[in-house]
């Protein structure tokens, strides 16, 4: 199913949108399935950082969410963090802020990392149940599954899984591969 | 391959979610009661829960509303005021204040019981359950708990199965060491 491994175009409904950072002439999209619980995923992302860095030009970064409940208990609460302070315009904020907190997150230390991006807890607590919210985490986690995805983080390069390791340049030079530089 | 129903897997009664009010623990075990403040049975059992989340370790402990009357003039006002409390990040310590022996659940022991924890600010709190702000999460709980199968308090899910208690708390605390793989009969 290429919708799973690759980005949804944008339809009007932001609604329907995936979280991207696009590179402005992006030609390589880098598609993340993560878990805000999950140790590998937090390693993971300071290399992702990395190389939204040094390829802001070439590539968009997609991330979707994929807890792993089974694993980590409090992988949902924190999607719902996420996706709530989306609705204040903070995903990225909070996703950077999360992905650096020492495991495990709870609900507690996940809704001080929210305060001290400066997003509105009262208003993220509320979202954090809607089912605006609910729907976007479903349809991440089905698009996953529909992907192959069973482990986090799992990532796709222009459409293509990437099943190399994770050791620090793995990721990089497959990237680099892509965009050809 | 039988692909498993998002609803399931994902946000399911196991799931914690954000709004859910935790006790953490590098987690194995999540360990779920659904209780009602106002039901003897749960002030009873509280010591024993009390014993298995602070000795039992990995047991991640997520406290959910099951108030079994909620018609007027009740109007759960106990689990209100728990969520009020919450609001201000005191949600635990109203938790045990509720439960404690000789609170009683009227209007006036329930604020008397928010002094008594220290509640940061008491204002709000009186507020909030005037205008009932919380009763949407207090929904929240029931419907959880009845899609869970549960009928009476106090109830507990550990990990997503319903533990129908036969053998009373002691059964619980055995079913929590089994499952998570630590099991001494």
């Amino acid at each position: 199913m290429a919708i799973a491994s690759e980005p949804i175009r944008f339809t009007g409904d932001t609604k329907r949108m995936d979280h991207c950072v696009r590179g402005l002439g992006s030609r390589v999209v880098l598609i993340e399935y993560g878990d805000f619980a999950c140790e590998r995923s937090a390693w993971a992302s300071s290399m992702v950082k990395g190389i939204r860095r040094h390829y802001a030009q070439e590539v968009a970064f997609v991330f979707r969410h994929y807890p792993r409940i089974d694993l980590h208990p409090f992988a949902v609460a924190a999607a719902q963090a996420c996706e709530a302070a989306d609705l204040q315009g903070g995903f990225w904020k909070l996703h950077d802020a999360l992905f650096e907190q020492p495991r495990p997150l709870d609900p507690v230390e996940i809704l001080r990392s929210a305060a001290e991006v400066g997003l509105n807890v009262r208003r993220l607590r509320v979202d954090a149940s809607s089912s605006v919210v609910r729907e976007r985490i479903e349809r991440d986690v089905s698009f996953g599954r529909a992907a192959g995805v069973v482990a986090t983080p799992t990532f796709f390069i222009k459409g293509a899984r990437y099943d190399g390791d994770l050791a620090p340049l793995g990721l990089a030079d497959a990237v680099r591969g892509a965009v050809g530089r | 391959m039988t692909e498993p129903r998002p609803h399931q897997s994902l946000l399911d009664n196991q799931a914690v979610e954000l709004v859910d009010h935790v006790l953490p623990a590098s987690a194995s075990v999540v360990l779920v009661e659904y209780g009602d403040y106002e039901a003897s049975a749960t002030t009873q059992a509280s010591t024993a829960v009390r014993q298995i989340r602070d000795e039992v370790d990995g047991v991640v402990f997520v406290y959910r509303h099951f108030p079994v009357d909620g018609r007027p003039p009740h109007e759960m006002l106990a689990a209100q005021a728990a969520e009020a409390a919450g609001a201000q990040d005191w949600f635990w310590p109203m938790h045990d204040a509720l439960l404690a022996r000789g609170t009683p659940k009227s209007f006036a022991g329930i604020l008397r019981a928010a002094r008594r924890c220290g509640i940061p600010d008491y204002a709000r709190l009186v507020a909030e359950l005037d205008a009932g702000e919380h009763l949407p999460k207090i929904e929240r709980d029931i419907a959880l708990a009845v899609e869970a199968g549960v009928t009476g308090v106090p109830a507990f899910v550990i990990d997503g199965h319903l533990h129908d208690d036969p053998e009373g708390l002691a059964s619980l605390r055995n079913e929590v060491q089994r499952r998570r793989g630590n099991y001494t009969p």
